[in-house]
């Protein structure tokens, strides 16, 4: 069977089918003006995600998705991995949605060199 | 006979930080619930931004926000989409429809469009502007 052929794959999720191709990156490699990217490229988890077109059956769309391998393992290592700053945070009664609004107000009032 | 389709669920950048956080309630329960084939999961790639913005409030060192994000994008059946020119065309017109704010209109804008069942979140404010559209729902709500 040819690779055309086989375009019409039904996954195991319900309303994902259809994986029609990978969508190659084309952007050249990008230039850091600071130390960035030696920062970037020693975290262990970095990889160069991949957009892939897909067809949803549940809404009748061509959509673009992430594509990268999935790991149930991650579920469980990311479970709690900021519980250090829970104290921190439930003292100055601040919740997720917060953080999240805080977040944005920071991003337009604020500009500020990244951190190392 | 086949099973009922799953819901489909849009999980909303604060119930990623519950998970984070390992607050009470039942964010973590949801998304092993949705990895293990309870639910069928969906995000938007806005919401990896709103994760990477908190993280960087908090300051968590930009190699750890890296990994968290990178394991956040492996987490099993959430699909994570990407907005296309067709939800920017309608978003003027779904912001009119409902009390929705510019911000949260992404997250709706893919809600919508892929039509969830349920937008789970905790903020009460994205809750009463789109409720009537798509109910929302907490994690404790859909798991009691």
């Amino acid at each position: 069977m040819s690779e055309p052929d086989i375009e019409s794959i039904v996954t195991t999720q319900e309303y994902w089918i259809l994986p029609e191709k990978n969508i190659e990156p084309t952007l050249t490699e990008p230039i850091y003006p600071s130390g960035t990217q030696a920062q970037i490229r020693d975290s262990v988890s970095y990889c160069v995600p991949c957009a892939q077109r897909m067809f949803d059956a549940k809404s009748g769309l061509q959509v673009c998705v992430l594509s990268v391998p999935k790991n149930a393992r991650a579920i469980d290592e990311t479970d709690g991995v900021l519980s250090y700053l829970a104290q921190e945070l439930e003292e100055q009664s601040l919740e997720p949605v917060d953080l999240v609004k805080r977040a944005w107000k920071s991003s337009e009032h604020d500009v500020q060199p990244p951190s190392a | 006979m086949s099973n009922p389709p799953q819901l489909r669920l849009y999980i909303d950048t604060n119930i990623f930080l519950d998970h984070f956080l390992r607050r009470r309630g039942k964010s973590s329960t949801l998304l092993k619930d949705i990895a293990g084939g309870r639910f069928d999961g969906i995000t938007s790639h806005f919401t990896l931004s709103e994760l990477t913005g908190v993280l960087k409030e908090l300051r968590v060192p930009h190699a750890d926000i890296n990994r968290i994000i990178g394991q956040v994008q492996a987490f099993p059946n959430i699909q994570i989409v990407f907005h296309d020119q067709n939800m920017f065309l309608d978003m003027p017109q779904n912001m009119l429809g409902t009390c929705v704010q510019c911000r949260d209109a992404l997250h709706f804008m893919i809600a919508k469009s892929l039509a969830v069942d349920r937008i789970v979140t905790r903020d009460g404010g994205f809750r009463n502007a789109v409720n009537s559209v798509i109910q929302c729902v907490t994690p404790e709500q859909l798991i009691p």
